[in-house]
C-alpha cells in the first residue's frame, strides 16, 4: 500500500504526537480539531519536543523546518478528503468517537484506512458506525508518542487482513514496535500495568512502605521507575479510571479498584500534580 | 559472628553479603552444628513448616542469639510457634535470584522483642542492600507483587497473544528490561504456580488466581529455563 498523507482527528497530546512522528518520516499531515485553541498548544509541544532533539544533536534545524513544513492544521473536516490514513484521537468518549468516525467516513475516499487511538473502548463497537468496517482498526500509541516505541495494533471483528497489513506497514515506517492485541478492554499493556498497582494498594492498606514496593519492583524487573511512582506520575485518578474501565468493560474482578486508590482520589491526592499522591512530591 | 544454617545457594549469597559488609559469617549444615554464641543465626534450611518450627525451638533453647528464619510463603509468627523464648525470633524474606542479599524483607512476630528486632535490622542494613520492614502478611512484598504480571501474561497467551508480544508490551511500553514471561521461565513455572496458588488461597484476591495454562505447562513438564522449555525454548 502507498501512503502519502495522514489525517489526524483531535489535536491534543496524542494527536499532536502522532502527527509529529508521521511528519518526521516524510508523510504530509493534516491535523483536524473542532477547537482552534488546541493547535497553538499542540504546536508548542511539538516544537519543544523537536528543539530537544536539536539540542541533543539528533535533528538539524533544517530538518525541523522541513518537518514543520509538512504539517498542516484545520477546523474543516473536508480537508481530510485525500488522506490515505486517518487516525482518530479525540476525547475518550464513545458518543463523541462514534460521531467523529461517521463524519470522517463521509469525507474520505473508499480506500482510506481509518484507525482509532482509543485506550479502552471496543474497536468492534466503534466500527459499527462505519459503512466499510473492514478498513477500520485500533492503533494504540503511548505517551509521549515520539519517545515511546510501542504501538498496539488491535483488529476488530470485521477488520480485513489487508487493513491490518497496511497498519503494520505504516507502523514500521514511523519506527514503532508493534504488538497484536485482542479487542478486549485494556488490550495488552493496560491489563498488565495496573495489577501490581492495585495489589500494591492492598499492601499499602496493610501498612507496607511504598518506597519498599518500588525498590523491589525496580530491582527485580530491571525497571526504570517503580510501579507506584507511575501511579503518581499519571495521577491516581488515571489509575482509578483505567482499573474501573477494565473492571466494568471486561467484567473482570481482578481490576476491581482497591478502596485505597479510591481514597487517594477522593482526598485529592492525585500525585505529582497535586504534590501528594502515594508519595509526597 | 553470623551463622547461616542450610547448605544451599541462598545461604552462600547471604554469607557473601555479610562478608562483604566486613562481618564474620559461616554456613552450617544443621542446627546441631551451632556450638557457640553468636550475633545472629539465619535459619535457611528447607522451608517445611513443621521441621522449621522444631529447628527454631531447638535453636531458641540452645543459644541466646536472635534467630532469623527465612520464609517465602509462610507467616513469620508461625516460625516462633514452638519456641520457649519467642522474643528472639524474626523472619526474613529474600528474592529468589541474584538479588538475594541486595534486598531483604524483615518481619517481626507477635512476640519479637523490640531490641532484638532493632539489632537484626542493624545487621541486615550493614549488608548494604535494601531492607524492607514488612508486616506479617503472606508472601510479603516480593511474592505479592512480582508474579502478578507473570500470571496475567499467561492469561494473555491463552487468549492468543504471542509470547514475544506480551513481553514486548512491558519492554517497549514501560522500558522494563526483564518482562514477566521471561521472569516466569527463569524462576520456574512450577514455583510461580505454587506462589500464586498459596496467595490465591490465603488472600482470596482474584488477581492471584493461577492461569490454567500455567497448570497445563507444569503438568507437561515445561517448567521454563531449567527444563529447556517454558514460554520460551532454550538450548
Ligand atoms: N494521554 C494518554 O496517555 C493516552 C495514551 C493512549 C491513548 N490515549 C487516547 O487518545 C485519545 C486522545 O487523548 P489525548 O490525551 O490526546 O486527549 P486530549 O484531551 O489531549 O486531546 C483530545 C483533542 O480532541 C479534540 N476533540 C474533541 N472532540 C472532537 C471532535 N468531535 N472533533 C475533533 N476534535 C475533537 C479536543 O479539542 C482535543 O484537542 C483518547 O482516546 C485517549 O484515551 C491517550
Amino acid at each position: 500500500m502507498e501512503f502519502k498523507k495522514i489525517g489526524i482527528v483531535g489535536t491534543g497530546l496524542m494527536g499532536g504526537g502522532i502527527a509529529q512522528v508521521c511528519a518526521q518520516v516524510g508523510y504530509e499531515t493534516v491535523s483536524f480539531d473542532v477547537n482552534e485553541a488546541a493547535f497553538e498548544r499542540t504546536k508548542g509541544l511539538i516544537q519543544g519536543s523537536m528543539d530537544k532533539m536539536v539540542a541533543k544533536g539528533k535533528f538539524t534545524q533544517e530538518f525541523v523546518n522541513e518537518v514543520l513544513g509538512r504539517m498542516s492544521y484545520t477546523t474543516d473536516i473536508t480537508k481530510l478528503a485525500d488522506c490515505d490514513i486517518v487516525v482518530e484521537a479525540v476525547f475518550e468518549n464513545l458518543d463523541i468517537k462514534l460521531n467523529v468516525l461517521k463524519q470522517v467516513e463521509e469525507v474520505v475516499s473508499e480506500k482510506c484506512l481509518i484507525f482509532t487511538n482509543t485506550s479502552a473502548l471496543s474497536i468492534t463497537t466503534l466500527s459499527t458506525v462505519l459503512k466499510h468496517r473492514g478498513r477500520f482498526m485500533g492503533t494504540h500509541f503511548f505517551a509521549p508518542v515520539p519517545a515511546m516505541k510501542l504501538l498496539e495494533l488491535v483488529p476488530g471483528l470485521d477488520t480485513t487482513d489487508e487493513t491490518y497489513e497496511g497498519a503494520v506497514q505504516w507502523a514500521q515506517s514511523i519506527k514503532k514496535i508493534t504488538i497484536k492485541a485482542p479487542d478486549t478492554c485494556g488490550f495488552i499493556t493496560n491489563r498488565l500495568f495496573p495489577l501490581p498497582q492495585n495489589e500494591g494498594a492492598e499492601l499499602l492498606a496493610l501498612g507496607v512502605d511504598p518506597y519498599d514496593i518500588d525498590a523491589a519492583w525496580i530491582m527485580f524487573n530491571q525497571a526504570p521507575v517503580g510501579t507506584l511512582s507511575i501511579v503518581d506520575t499519571g495521577g491516581s485518578h488515571t489509575t482509578l479510571g483505567c482499573l474501573t474501565s477494565i473492571y466494568e468493560g471486561n467484567e473482570d474482578d481482578r481490576y476491581r479498584p482497591h478502596p485505597y486508590i479510591k481514597r487517594l482520589v477522593s482526598a485529592g491526592r492525585l500525585g505529582v500534580k497535586t504534590g501528594q499522591g502515594i508519595f509526597k512530591w | 559472628m553470623i551463622y547461616i544454617i542450610g547448605n544451599n545457594l541462598k545461604s552462600i549469597l547471604l554469607r557473601n553479603a555479610a562478608l562483604k559488609a566486613g562481618l564474620d559469617a559461616d554456613i552450617c549444615e544443621s542446627v546441631n552444628d551451632i556450638q557457640e554464641e553468636c550475633d545472629l543465626i539465619i535459619l535457611n534450611t528447607e522451608e517445611d513448616l513443621e521441621s522449621r518450627q522444631a529447628e527454631v525451638a531447638v535453636l531458641a533453647e540452645k543459644t541466646s542469639a536472635p534467630i532469623a528464619a527465612t520464609i517465602s510463603l509462610n507467616y513469620a509468627c508461625a516460625m516462633a510457634k514452638n519456641a520457649t523464648d519467642k522474643s528472639r525470633i524474626v523472619a526474613i524474606r529474600t528474592m529468589e535470584d541474584e538479588y538475594i542479599g541486595e534486598y531483604i524483607e524483615l518481619t517481626k512476630t507477635f512476640d519479637t522483642d523490640e531490641s532484638v528486632y532493632a539489632k537484626v535490622l542493624e545487621i541486615l542494613k550493614s549488608f548494604n542492600g535494601r531492607v524492607a520492614e514488612v508486616p506479617d502478611i503472606i508472601g510479603g512484598i516480593f511474592y505479592r507483587i512480582m508474579f502478578l504480571n507473570s500470571n496475567m501474561s499467561a492469561y494473555l497467551v491463552s487468549e492468543g497473544v504471542t509470547v514475544t508480544d506480551v513481553d514486548n508490551s512491558m519492554r517497549y511500553g514501560a522500558n522494563i528490561k526483564r518482562p514477566s514471561l521471561q521472569i516466569a521461565d527463569e524462576i520456574g513455572l512450577d514455583r510461580v504456580l505454587e506462589i500464586l496458588t498459596v496467595l490465591y488461597h490465603e488472600t482470596g484476591r482474584p488477581a492471584y488466581r493461577p492461569c490454567p495454562l500455567l497448570k497445563q505447562m507444569v503438568n507437561a513438564g515445561r517448567l521454563g529455563k531449567k527444563t529447556g522449555q517454558g514460554f520460551y525454548t532454550y538450548d
